[in-house]
């Protein structure tokens, strides 16, 4: 068995334990449900730095016969000494039996040396019952802390700090569904104060996690970037014969332009919430709006794959080789001439027939067309509106805790300003890589840029 | 092979696009794991890129790298016959002499010399960087010209003799060289150059091998021939500057003003003296070893140190590379659980009618679970509105309390319902559910029982438990399936 710090989370039956564990572990997995009794075994969470663990969160089940169990403990207590040895009899003698199935259970990781984390609803009063599970785990001997986590909207912090402070040194209010990521590592640091030997892996844990969030920002900023560049070079486009009516493909090719840049959006979005480990978030968004009078443009398509510029560069090409050959008939006396004429002269064909030649059927099959495209959007706010819409989701997504299972409602990104907070420095770097794709500089380039640009930004906003 | 070859870079480039479908959280246990093995000697981060690459996928020599640069070695092989051939049947048609008349030596000299010296500068023209190329009009559409009939392209004709797995290799490479033309756009120039002055290199070979064997085994008479106004003076200073590389050292190879005079050659004077102009051999095939084989090796080996840099940078911005730098360099931190959660018991929709109503003023034996805040027998009456023939307090305290509450509801003779008032906030747990199965037990069969969870109300007066807390009562109740209990529900609040 590992050396490394264990820590059950125990409690009565729906008091959060599960909300708490969700929240430490950044897992958004733990099943959360108003219905008691929705943990029914152990469940664990290790925490592990390359590899290696660090320190293990425990789930549990909840006291169902706390009175019961102490009752039976009671019956054969003999000093305090031996409290440890009976809570140990107790579970030998009931694991299995169904009696008392979710106490065997919850206090088999205590009696392995987990530190106990004793979970009650400060939402909620204060009640007698309670008692008989802070006094099992009490005779458990293992450092213990008592964690407040209002759930609700009642207050009854008070009442359970006084009632807590009885059974616990160590009591602390701890909003499982809010708390902030600092709040989150000031808690783990508090574990370490349990024990002494588990002061350096939790303090080594912490660390880990801090590191690890200034990555999140770097993997979020690539996300973000490679979403931006995707969608603001993204085009749909249809070839057409010379001489079809655009206007009648326009609509659909709009409908599919629109569709791409939608769901890359979305791509976006489950990008950044898995960086953050959210696997489950069910989002409410608005879709996003081209701003664009007019997205459509055209061009002429040639069979080979060959622009106007390649046929061109091979006309004249063909044309310097055969005025080449002349030049070379007559002994070079024309000084090439023959060469610079030919290119000349095979370049401007090239030029000129080009647009016939998209005209031209062989067998009936047309050598050219036109090629009617759909985008990319060349408005100059559209990558601003959909840059707002990512740093808001983000914000949304950073300050999100695992525990949380309401559905992520976004609203409209621009009553944030996020674009507008930015310093203009800032600005003027982000309209400079939009100006350089708007350019058709390459895309991989503008990536890079992106994300070193947005990095800052994203980390202060979770800062 | 060399860090950051051609062969990583197509290896590099193959494996981010299989990375590419894989989930993230594979990619980074998989990479750290291996970054954690790899850490010695891997500080420099283009090194610790290559380590992995080579550690992931171990020099193959099925891989497409590989497959790739065997295929373009085959290809470079058969562009180099060609071009000794070439350079062969061109020196042969130049250097021809079948007694009638002499080599022409300007003839050689335009071919080996202007003509090399005019195609290694459009291969310096097609070498500009990109930006220089934009600067000058017109070098645009002449660089395309260039490429498309580039000697490194015609490789490409040779790709249907190559076996199946290389020719894919190499259509791969070409398909990455395509797609991302803006990133590998300089591996792409740099290759095809490569490729021209390889060809160029065999032309000269070929060129030179032939020459020589002429001269070697046939009688050459040579004389200069033209058309033009030229002067012999005028000629010797051509062939002056021509010769000044090797002037200083080598004399033999330079022509004296002696020859140029005698070899000056008029096919309409129709004879000429082959004795003097032997010694014109030594002069050609100095020019064409230093103007035509030498440019053409030094661009070669510049254009093979050009390639290797544009491959290591395109190394670097590879999309993918920084994410996998990212996964190399940054510690693995795992937190979830490693395994699925056990489910819990089946939600199932009530099956029976558990709720019951109890009439205002009806009598009932009242039993408050685990410290509900209602005091006495008067405050209950008065909050539930409820004749409260009998009054008592379990769920607290020692278990014996419960079995004296018990025993005193065993005893009571009437038929009067118990109504257990528990905190609607709190989940029924199985020691209430113990408790109502023990009341049960004591009461009798048929005695109703009405578990009663409130809410604490304004005074004394509870209120009703709100859903979902109501529910999961109903719920726990219908699991005891015991018909004579129920879950109280207020007057007018029973469904």
């Amino acid at each position: 068995m590992s050396d490394a710090p264990l820590f059950a989370v125990v409690g009565h039956p729906n008091k959060g334990k599960s909300s708490i564990v969700s929240t430490l572990a950044q897992d958004d997995s733990v099943r959360i449900a108003p219905e008691p009794g929705t943990t029914v075994t152990c469940r664990r969470y290790p925490m592990k730095l390359d590899g290696r663990v660090q320190y293990t969160l425990v789930d549990t089940p909840g006291f169902q016969r706390a009175r019961r169990a102490l009752a039976w403990m009671r019956e054969r207590e003999t000093t305090a000494a031996e409290h440890r040895a009976v809570v140990e009899a107790f579970v030998e003698a009931h694991r299995g039996t169904g009696r008392f199935d979710d106490e065997c259970e919850l206090l088999t990781p205590v009696l392995e040396g987990a530190g106990i984390l004793y979970v009650v609803d400060g939402s909620l009063p204060y009640g007698p019952e309670y008692e008989a599970e802070m006094e099992i785990l009490r005779w458990t001997g293992e450092p213990s802390m008592a964690l407040i986590n209002p759930i609700g909207g009642g207050d009854h912090i008070a009442a359970w700090r006084s009632a807590l402070e009885q059974y616990f040194k160590i009591v602390r209010v701890f909003d499982a569904l809010t708390a902030p990521f600092e709040k989150r590592l000031e808690l783990l640091r508090a574990f370490g104060q349990l024990r002494e030997a588990w002061r350096a892996p939790l303090e080594e844990a912490v660390r880990a996690l801090e590191d690890e969030r200034g990555r999140v920002h770097f993997r979020v900023a690539r996300a973000i970037a490679e979403m931006l560049v995707d969608m603001l070079t993204a085009s749909a486009s249809r070839r057409l014969e010379v001489g079809a009516n655009a206007s009648f493909y326009e609509s659909a090719l709009e409908r599919e332009y629109e569709d791409r840049l939608r769901e890359r959006e979305r791509q976006g979005r489950r990008a950044v919430e898995r960086v953050y480990g959210h696997h489950r978030i069910e989002r409410r968004e608005g879709e996003v709006e081209l701003l664009d009078q007019d997205l459509f443009s055209s061009e002429h398509w040639y069979l080979w794959g060959l622009n106007r510029r390649q046929l061109v560069a091979t006309g004249a090409a063909s044309g310097a080789v055969l005025g080449g050959a002349v030049d070379v008939g007559v002994g070079g006396t024309s000084l090439l001439l023959g060469t610079v004429l030919g290119a000349t002269v095979g370049g401007a064909t090239a030029w000129w027939s080009s647009g016939r030649l998209a005209r031209a059927r062989v067998l009936n099959l047309p050598l050219g067309g036109r090629l009617l495209r759909c985008g990319p959007s060349r408005d100059v706010n559209f990558p601003y509106v959909v840059l707002g819409r990512a740093l808001y989701h983000h914000a949304r997504i950073a300050g999100r805790t695992h525990a949380n299972r309401e559905a992520l409602a976004l609203g409209e990104a621009s009553e944030e300003n996020w674009i507008e907070r930015l310093p203009r420095e800032r600005r003027d770097a982000l309209e400079r890589v939009f100006r350089s794709l708007r350019r058709g500089d390459p895309a991989a380039v503008a990536i890079e840029t992106l994300t070193a640009l947005l990095e800052p930004i994203l980390a202060e906003a979770d800062g | 092979m060399k860090a950051s070859s051609l062969a990583r870079l197509v290896d590099l480039t193959a494996q981010l696009e299989e990375d590419a479908k894989r989930s993230p959280e594979f990619l980074r246990r998989r990479d750290r794991t291996l970054a954690t093995r790899l850490a010695a000697g891997a500080d420099d981060a283009e090194r610790a890129v290559v380590a992995w690459l080579d550690h992931i996928r171990p020099d193959d020599p099925e891989g497409p790298g590989e497959r790739a640069v065997r295929a373009n070695r085959v290809l470079g092989m058969g562009l180099a016959l060609v071009g000794l051939f070439l350079g062969a049947g061109t020196a042969a048609a130049l250097f021809h002499y079948d007694g009638s008349h002499p080599v022409n030596v300007v003839r050689v000299l335009a071919v080996f010399v202007g003509l090399q010296l005019a195609l290694v500068a459009v291969t310096l023209v097609a070498s500009l960087p990109e930006r220089a190329r934009a600067a000058i009009p017109g070098l645009g559409p002449l660089r395309d010209a260039l490429v498309t009939f580039s000697p490194g392209r015609w490789r490409l004709a040779g790709l249907r003799f190559l076996p199946p797995r290389q020719r894919e290799a190499t259509e791969r490479f070409r398909a990455m060289l395509e797609r991302q033309r803006r990133l590998y756009g300089e591996v792409e120039k740099w290759w095809l150059l490569a490729g021209s002055q390889w060809f160029g290199v065999s032309f000269h070979l070929g060129a030179l091998a032939m020459a020589l064997f002429l001269v070697v085994f046939t009688d050459l008479a040579f004389a200069w021939s033209t058309t033009l106004d030229l002067s012999p003076e005028a000629f010797l200073r051509v062939t002056s500057a021509l010769a000044r590389p090797w002037s200083a050292f080598w004399t033999d190879g330079v022509p004296t003003a002696a020859l140029v005079g005698e070899t000056q050659y008029f096919r309409a004077a129709g004879s000429h003296n082959a004795a003097p102009s032997a010694p014109w051999w030594r002069f050609l095939l100095a020019c064409m070893l230093v103007y035509g084989l030498a440019p053409r090796l030094a661009l070669l080996a510049f254009a093979r140190w050009r390639l290797q840099a544009a491959i290591r940078r395109a190394f670097r911005r590879i999309p993918g590379v920084a994410a996998l730098r990212d996964r190399l360099e940054s510690r693995l931190v795992e937190t979830a659980a490693e395994t699925e959660e056990a489910s819990g018991p089946p939600q199932r929709p009530v099956l029976q009618d558990v709720v019951a109503e109890i009439p205002a003023g009806a009598a009932c034996h009242v039993v408050v679970w685990s410290g509900f805040p209602l005091a006495d027998a008067e405050v209950a009456s008065r909050a539930l509105g409820l004749e409260v023939r009998s009054f008592a307090s379990a769920g607290e305290g020692a278990l014996e309390n419960d079995a004296r509450v018990l025993a005193t509801l065993a005893e009571a003779r009437d038929d009067a319902p118990v109504l257990v008032v528990a905190k609607a906030w709190e989940p029924p747990v199985l020691e209430l559910l113990d408790f109502i199965g023990e009341l049960r037990d004591a009461v009798g069969a048929e005695r109703a029982i009405v578990l009663a969870p409130l809410m604490a109300g304004e005074g004394d007066r509870p209120a009703a438990a709100s859903e979902p807390e109501a529910s999961q009562w109903r719920r726990a109740v219908d699991r005891l399936a015991d018909p004579w209990t129920s879950v109280y529900a207020p007057v007018g609040e029973g469904t």
